[in-house]
């Protein structure tokens, strides 16, 4: 598969010379494209030259004590590992709130309908007329 | 190397283990991270649990990371700290507001650690960058100008001779004033893509955009670079 010099130009503007630097997967192409172009040679020499300047920028100092710093920091976060604990992880599950209110309804709806049933059934009353009658009877 | 440790038991219990999967079921936001966890962190052949941290993935370590693991943690920050403390650097050209930054996006990572979730496709590495080059971004709206790469920077190749040495710094102090005036995207794009190597498409996910809009980018980067060093010699 052949690259058009466009597309090797592009590659040699904005990754550099180096082919390491290209996408993996355009460098045999790009490359067989550089061996028959004079004028694609002549641009990556270009930007070899930039890139031997970018290549004399200072680099970073890094502090190699970094990162024992940085592990005991965590574990002077030990706290947020106890937030994962289940009972603090219910408290802080504020969108399940509202099912658990649900729940806990539910759940006392259900014990005052269990416990009615259980009480004992008070004694028949007779209607009114009925116990005047009863009495008249009694009278007469 | 380091030995694999299980978590203590009483880091993120199953619901189930204690009879209360309805309550699982119940309270989905509030119960399924670290069970995703340990479920990765677990899920393996008896074989692998000996197997050492080292040799983990990026997604297995933050899985253990978010079970509390502080030795997952040691491993990860000493397989990525550098890369983020240079990214900073470049970026923020200034050594403490790196080392800040660097600390900050661990810290992040150990606290944060069960948000990432790597079933996604995600990768751990595009998760770290994308948390540093906002925390450096914040930084760098706040100020709102740059520090330039300062005392803590080393020269690239200091040469023996001192006047030779003197003129490696000139240059080095040139570049370093010349990528300082670069817009920050555009330095992103060189810091990630050139000098962190990374893949396109590995940089472009760090900078939330395209391939193509990366490529845009590093080009009007490396032209702008080109243009301020020639006009330096000129001078």
């Amino acid at each position: 598969m052949t690259m058009r010099s466009r597309r090797l130009r592009r590659l040699l503007a904005a990754y550099g010379a180096d082919p390491g630097r290209w996408p993996a997967a355009e460098v045999a192409p790009a490359q067989a494209r550089l061996e028959i172009s004079p004028e694609a040679q002549a641009r990556q020499r270009e930007a070899q030259a930039l890139d031997a300047r970018l290549d004399r920028a200072p680099a970073p100092v890094l502090d190699p004590a970094l990162l024992e710093r940085v592990v005991s920091q965590a574990a002077g976060t030990e706290q947020e590992a106890a937030r994962r604990h289940l009972p603090w992880r219910l408290v802080r599950a504020r969108p399940a709130w509202p099912q658990l209110a649900a729940l806990g309804a539910a759940a006392a709806l259900g014990l005052i309908v269990g416990w009615s049933a259980l009480l004992p059934m008070p004694a028949e009353v007779p209607p009114p007329d009925v116990v005047a009658l009863t009495l008249l009877d009694g009278l007469e | 190397m380091t030995a694999l440790t299980l978590p203590p038991a009483t880091t993120a219990v199953p619901c189930d283990a204690l009879g209360l999967a309805w309550l699982g079921r119940l309270l989905p936001r509030a119960l399924p991270r670290d069970e995703v966890a340990w479920d990765r962190a677990v899920s393996e052949p008896a074989a692998a649990v000996a197997e050492t941290l080292d040799a983990r993935s990026d997604e297995r370590l933050v899985a253990l990371v978010a079970l509390g693991q502080h030795d997952a943690f040691r491993v990860l920050g000493a397989r990525h700290l550098p890369r983020v403390q240079r990214i900073a650097w470049r970026m923020l050209g200034d050594h403490g507001q790196a080392e800040e930054v660097a600390q900050e996006a661990l810290l992040r990572v150990w606290t944060h650690a069960s948000r990432f979730d790597a079933r996604r496709g995600a990768r751990f590495s595009t998760w770290l960058h994308r948390i540093v080059l906002n925390l450096c971004h914040d930084r760098l709206r706040r100020r709102r100008h740059w520090l330039g790469l300062g005392a803590a920077a080393e020269v690239a190749d200091p040469a023996p001779h001192p006047l030779a040495r003197l003129a490696a710094a000139q240059e080095s102090e040139r570049v370093g004033a010349a990528l300082a005036a670069l817009p920050a995207r555009q330095r992103t794009a060189v810091v990630l893509a050139y000098y962190e190597r990374l893949s396109n498409a590995e940089a472009a996910a760090a900078m939330g955009i395209g391939v193509m809009a990366l490529e845009a980018l590093l080009v009007r980067a490396r032209r702008r670079l080109r243009r301020i060093l020639a006009t330096e010699e000129e001078q």
